[in-house]
């Protein structure tokens, strides 16, 4: 059979001619279309999705700008790192970082991180030097029990004195604030039965009531124990402050001496007269004063001794108007009953009492050993004691005042501590590295290569910039340093810093960073580097 | 006899033709489908992924910005708590850190949404939702008192907090049903430290 239809009334082949490419065509350009809409979907996913990575590297950058400043503060710079017009290279993207002296010693830090599209800016503040044993007040690693009747309180010797800062309204006399009491497990707090009510822990806040009633314990501000423990108060015990347990322990630096000081044989003193020692840097085999001899500290003083033994009447007078005084005392430490502690500076930022005592020791001969740290005396102790492998007990009859670090703490009954919180700024418990204050997210600054959404290294290379690595972009690198060289005599180096030949520096004195050298005069001071603190012996 | 013009095709090539064309239809129409279905697929996974990883970022910021001291306890593995009260660091005034209002970032079990609130349970409260795909339980848990996941937690829900040492572990599950009705789901962990 032979189909006629189809093409009946078509007689000519050539009238269908371009018919199916037409049509093949139509198909080609909606599959066209189909997939270039697809592709544009896929594309903008894929953009949203890079835009997400970029902006998390920029994150990044952004706080290893925050780092890099809190090193170069560290090493006593300004923190600022690179501009808008010349920012830093760090790994494919660029930051950075303005810094702001504050008026309160602090530097207000703001880094800006670019990488591709994404842009992030992270603001930091830090105060340039703190002390990490200050800041922990009365520590005891092991344990802290306070006695009943016992006042721990705070206060600001920068501020004014102890007296200028008690609360009036307060009795037993106190500022009523600023009290730090920290362990690594836990804290006992003895009260009277009779008081005005508990403070179980573990709940942070302050209990309600008025200060004074009923109480028979206080402390008027913290009492920080370890993690998972608590602060174990008995009724009549008074907390003003947080009791929340700690989050991490806290790991105390391993204990250092001075190296290389001049040894001496032992220093007994028992004669009527006074002993001064001012202005010297020496060590001792065992220093020792006898009834009713006194020996006078007047810094600055440095001493190292294996052991210390005030007899009961001796008195130890440490003034440091002239510089501080560090005494490190490496076997034993007997402050008898009835020896006197007197500080006429009453500054304790400015002395401290290292002891690396542990093990017991026979320190008066008779063949029996003797506790390695005895403290009987009376008076009155500004400044840190740093014991953190000792046992120490407090007596009712020591009022102390700065900061205190021990491996357990016992404040016997009565006893009264005093934290300085400007042991934790400033003085010679305070390090080199700076503190944080604060760290959160801010706007993007107001910059073209912040506005202009592409990557920044092409558009700075387009600029005819080109970006310099991280550590080299540091603004300052002029130095100004005074240095103990090997010979121990002080020496000057003033010029660029890459030129400066470190070999030669035993001890950094002082230390002045500038963007130029005319500035050298005004720039900020440190203490010194890290790469160049004075030699230590690690006890 | 005139010879007929040979116009037209026969049935056997029609029908051969139209079975050809038959099956490169149906070929192409399920190449089509298939590929409509696996773009689709792509496409929801990927705005789930884009939805979890934008939550988890403004979780992880928020905890970020805060302050050990001012985020409520949150538990120790195996507990973990599917909320979080903390407060952001708004930067430094005379000497002391200056936080702002209290914050919560918390799941609202049964409604899949993670709320974020400022002023939480005062009148003056505000909240936004980051999200609305979180499932009660994350991936392979069940609420019966065991660690069924072997995550370490014990019946964690679709957004759980926990801590390690001075970490806290933000765990997100997003879960959603596609058009075709396949459930998708993807997961996020990020360990944060609170950096004031």
């Amino acid at each position: 059979m032979i189909l006629h239809g189809i093409s009946a009334t078509k007689t000519d082949g050539r009238d269908r001619r371009g018919s199916v490419l037409a049509i093949s065509l139509i198909v080609v350009m909606v599959i066209a279309s189909l997939g270039a809409g697809l592709i544009q979907m896929h594309g903008a996913i894929a953009r949203r999705q890079l835009q997400t990575i970029d902006n998390k590297r920029a994150l990044y950058i952004a706080e290893a700008g925050l780092s890099e400043a809190f090193m170069a503060i560290a090493h006593g710079k300004s923190g600022a790192i690179g501009s808008e017009e010349e920012p830093a290279l760090f790994g494919n993207g660029v930051f950075w970082v303005e810094a702001a002296e504050q008026p309160d010693q602090s530097v207000a830090i703001v880094s800006n991180g670019l990488c591709e599209t994404g842009r992030f800016s992270l603001a930091m503040t830090v105060i340039r030097q703190v002390s990490p044993i200050a800041s922990l007040g009365l520590f005891g690693a092991d344990s802290v029990v306070i006695g009943e009747g016992a006042i721990i309180d705070g206060y600001d010797s920068e501020a004014g004195s102890y007296a200028s800062q008690v609360d009036p309204d307060i009795t037993p006399e106190s500022t009523g604030q600023g009290a730090m009491v920290t362990s690594n497990l836990e804290i006992e707090v003895a009260g009277s039965a009779g008081g005005g009510g508990g403070f179980q822990a573990g709940f942070g806040g302050a209990i309600g009531g008025g200060l004074g009633g009923g109480y028979s314990t206080w402390i008027f501000g913290d009492a920080i124990p370890g993690p998972r423990s608590g602060v174990l108060a008995d009724p009549g015990v008074l907390i003003t402050g947080n009791t929340m347990p700690a989050l991490k322990p806290v790991k105390l630096d391993r204990l250092e001496i001075p190296a290389g000081l001049e040894l001496n044989t032992s220093l007994v003193h028992s004669d009527a007269r006074p002993l001064v020692l001012s202005n010297v840097e020496t060590q001792y085999k065992r220093i020792s004063v006898g009834a009713g001899s006194e020996l006078v500290l007047e810094g600055p003083v440095t001493i190292i001794a294996t052991g210390l033994d005030l007899e009961p009447g001796a008195k130890l007078s440490i003034d440091t108007t002239g510089g501080p005084v560090m005494i490190y005392v490496t076997r034993f430490l007997n402050l008898a009953d009835g020896s006197i502690l007197e500080n006429p500076s009453q500054d304790p930022t400015q002395m401290a009492l290292v002891v690396g005592a542990s093990d017991d020791v026979d320190i008066d001969g008779d063949g029996a050993l003797d506790t390695a740290v005895h403290i009987g005396a009376e008076g009155e102790f500004f400044g840190m004691l740093y014991a953190p492998k000792s046992e120490l007990s407090i007596p009712e009859s020591l009022r102390m005042f700065g900061c205190l670090t021990g491996d357990t703490v016992n404040f016997e009954a009565g006893a009264r501590f005093t934290y300085d919180s400007a042991m934790m700024t400033s003085g010679v418990a305070v390090t080199g590295l700076p503190g944080l204050l604060s760290w959160r997210i801010v706007e993007l600054p107001d910059a073209a290569i912040v506005k202009r959404r592409r990557d920044p290294i092409r558009a700075l290379e387009l600029a005819g910039v080109t970006p310099v690595p991280s550590h080299k972009a540091y603004v300052e690198s002029y130095i100004r340093i005074d240095y103990t060289d090997n010979l121990d005599i002080l020496q000057t180096y003033e010029g660029l810093e890459a030129n400066m030949d470190w070999s030669l520096v035993k001890k950094v004195e002082k230390m002045r960073w500038a963007d130029t050298q005319v500035d050298l005069n005004t720039a900020p001071e440190s203490k010194g580097s890290g790469s160049t603190a004075p030699a230590m012996i690690t006890l | 006899m005139r010879q007929h013009k040979k116009a037209g095709f026969t049935l056997l090539e029609m029908t051969i033709a139209g079975t050809i064309l038959a099956l490169v239809m149906l070929n192409v129409s399920m190449v089509t489908q298939t590929g409509s279905a696996a773009y689709q697929a792509g496409v929801f996974e990927s705005a789930l992924e884009d939805e979890a990883s934008q939550t988890m970022d403004r979780i992880t910021l928020a905890v970020m910005s805060s302050s050990e001291d001012a985020i409520d306890p949150v538990p120790i593995a195996p507990a973990n708590a599917w909320n979080i009260d903390y407060e952001v660091s708004l930067g430094i005034q005379a000497g002391e850190l200056v936080l702002g209002d209290p914050e919560r970032i918390e799941l609202m079990p049964g409604t899949g949404q993670v709320l974020w609130k400022k002023n939480p349970d005062l009148p003056e409260q505000r909240s936004l939702v980051w999200s609305k795909s979180v499932p009660d339980n994350f991936a392979d848990e069940f609420p019966n008192g065991v660690d069924d996941n072997g995550n370490g937690l014990i019946d964690e829900r679709g957004l759980s907090f926990d801590m390690e040492g001075s970490k806290i572990i933000v765990r997100l599950q997003m879960m959603r049903a596609d058009p075709d009705g396949v459930t998708r789901q993807t997961a996020k962990v990020a360990n944060v430290t609170c950096r004031n």
